[in-house]
């Protein structure tokens, strides 16, 4: 990741809620130390299951949660400390792409207006056919213009979505699960849109999902998330896994090769995400893993490299691990 | 990239859609009667003048409560006045007093909502907490106060009886805010640099707009109804000015010998309600948020 193409330094970023009424006075802590980068024509994925803050973390990137400590940087502009006119400047360049294609388009508007909707709300002059040529962008007919969101399938209704999400041309998009609400045979032609899209306009991405085998397919590095924290980092993490949650995660995907059913060890975990209110202390996989030591509770390992690979894992037994599942 | 095929439709479609209400409409024969009546108690409203066969103020006491006849249709009250010119005249008052009170509830409770659902924290608590201190004050007594204090002409009324519906107004719309508020249209908007009176505008109120136009068309006939509540009282526009409740009122003190003159004062008061009250009931089958293309019937 040389320094010219870096497009934003996400630093130790944490964000944390109050909890509800029901909860007074505890802390939830969503995201609680991640850093990494998303480089041009790149795409850098977080994996990680339910409520482990991957979610939290793209909100921070377009600016729908503040951070509580840590730095989001995009050039010299700071996120964590923007003022209104430079957060208005950032999401002109950073745009997101939402997880349900049925909430995320407001079903009173038309086509026309959804599409030119961020061009609007920053000022921008709008040339005659540009939501027509958004849509072509996406593999859309560009007479959709006029029709509403309800008269489209899920599939036509996220190309919409990323028709919005490249009104104002940015140079981040930040994509929340964008396939998971889609029908299995409507997911491959997305990812190819964004894919097509990526090339053709050099855009940096920050894929959040929880399907490993789509975020294997297309991701240039990955970052794979347990409550809060990144446990480990790299570009072929999810080929070789170096972190036991990592490998808990990959074994639990089902194998596409026949012969290979049954023979492989899937581990299964025992007990639930831990409450983000209260993690354990130092390593926070510690109680589901079948590995964790006396150490694991008091001396929290670092997000280094630890296998020699590029990669970075925050375990202290990662290096015997890795040997013991892949060989 | 492929290209998904279109139907050859390039029309825009709100033309459409709204021969598709009309077609609805007529669907629902109890909303066509409802605006079958509103459509002539607001010709009456606009001209009474020129519809009325006399002067409302035209006294003639020697024929006092004369009952129907050819030349009086409805008969005449305790003045010798033409009973129907009154209800025509009085038309006027009422329908101004429900509607214009409606409105301007309307226009003060629901931004109250929507802000309140909107930006929450200390925005909300104030509104609300005023909201429910109102709430817990009978609406009648509001209006009664605020008539006492400021006298009842028709504006007067109005801001009389829109005072107790502005809480909940504000409450009706502050809900369904608190939900959009979270949805992902709404935290895209943001995310795009949607300032707050942007997506308030473009995303919540016309998520609202179908919902607050039925129930501020069912209030209408509570307006109605409370301004004839006043005017029965006699805190309404002041006499010799016909109102269907002063006439109501007047009518009660021959219900022995003429039952028709406040019989057909209460006619007048239920055909407005009703009529607001079918029409509300006919909107919120056509308004449905999530029908606006279906094919109907």
């Amino acid at each position: 990741m040389s320094p010219p193409t870096e497009l934003v330094r996400v630093e130790d970023l944490q964000v944390h809620f109050q909890a509800g009424r029901a909860r007074p006075g505890e802390t939830i802590r969503a995201v609680d130390g991640v850093s990494f980068s998303l480089t041009a024509g790149q795409t850098f994925a977080l994996v990680g299951e339910s409520g482990c803050g991957k979610s939290s973390v793209a909100r921070s990137l377009v600016g729908l949660n503040r951070p509580t400590a840590g730095h989001i940087w995009f050039g010299d502009i700071d996120l964590a400390t923007a003022n209104r006119r430079q957060l208005r400047q950032v999401r002109r360049n950073v745009q997101i792409v939402f997880q349900d294609p049925y909430a995320s388009l407001n079903p009173r508007m038309r086509v026309r207006d959804i599409v030119e909707e961020p061009l609007r709300v920053q000022g921008i002059a709008r040339p005659p056919r540009v939501a027509e040529e958004l849509l072509e962008l996406v593999g859309l007919n560009p007479d959709y213009v006029y029709r509403y969101p309800h008269q489209f399938s899920g599939g036509q209704r996220q190309r919409i979505g990323i028709a919005r999400a490249l009104a104002l041309r940015p140079r981040i998009l930040v994509l929340d699960e964008p396939i998971s609400a889609l029908d299995v045979s409507i997911q491959a032609q997305i990812i190819n849109v964004l894919m097509d899209i990526q090339q053709e306009l050099g855009l940096a991405y920050l894929l959040i999902s929880h399907d490993v085998s789509v975020v294997r397919s297309v991701s240039d590095a990955v970052g794979v998330m347990y409550l809060g924290k990144i446990v480990e980092a790299g570009a072929d993490v999810l080929d070789h896994p170096g972190h036991p949650y990592t490998q808990a995660l990959l074994s639990a995907v089902p194998s596409t090769d026949p012969r290979l059913r049954g023979t492989e060890s899937e581990i299964v975990l025992e007990g639930d995400v831990p409450d983000p209110a209260h993690p354990p202390s130092a390593c926070r996989f510690r109680t589901r893993c079948w590995k964790a030591a006396d150490r694991c509770a008091e001396d929290e390992p670092a997000l280094v490299d630890r296998l020699g690979r590029g990669g970075r894992t925050a375990c202290h037994f990662a290096e015997r691990l890795h040997t013991t599942v892949n060989g | 990239m492929t290209t998904i095929e279109s139907h050859p439709s390039r029309t825009p479609t709100r033309r459409r859609s709204v021969a598709r209400a009309a077609r609805k409409y007529c669907g629902s024969p109890m909303a066509v009667a409802g605006y079958c009546i509103l459509l002539i108690l607001v010709v009456v409203a606009l001209m009474p003048g020129q519809l009325a066969p006399y002067d409302p103020h035209a006294q003639n006491v020697a024929r006092a409560l004369e009952g129907p006849s050819g030349e009086h249709l409805l008969g005449l009250d305790q003045y010798g006045r033409d009973i129907l010119s009154r209800l025509m005249h009085g038309a006027r008052v009422s329908l101004a007093v429900g509607l214009l009170a409606v409105s301007m509830a309307l226009v003060v409770g629901i931004p109250l909502g929507i802000a309140a659902g909107y930006f929450g924290g200390w925005v909300e608590t104030a509104i609300m907490w005023v909201v429910d201190v109102m709430l817990s004050i009978p609406g009648i007594i509001l209006a009664l106060l605020f008539v006492a204090l400021f006298g009842s002409g028709v504006v007067n009324m109005s801001i009389a009886i829109a005072i107790g519906f502005v809480p909940t107004f504000a409450r009706l719309s502050h809900s369904p805010t608190l939900s959009y508020r979270q949805r992902e249209f709404v935290q895209g908007s943001i995310a795009f640099g949607g300032r707050s009176l942007w997506v308030m505008r473009r995303h919540i109120w016309p998520n609202l707009r179908s919902q607050m136009l039925i129930i501020g068309c069912l209030t209408a006939g509570t307006t109605i109804r409370i301004e004839a509540g006043l005017s029965f009282l006699g805190l309404g526009v002041a006499p010799p000015t016909a109102t269907w409740g002063g006439m109501l009122r007047d009518g009660m003190l021959y219900l022995q010998s003429v039952p028709l003159y406040s019989i057909v004062a209460g006619l007048a008061i239920f055909s407005a309600i009703v009529a607001f009250n079918l029409i509300g009931d006919g909107l919120r089958d056509i308004l449905d948020p999530r029908t606006p293309e279906r094919p109907v019937g």
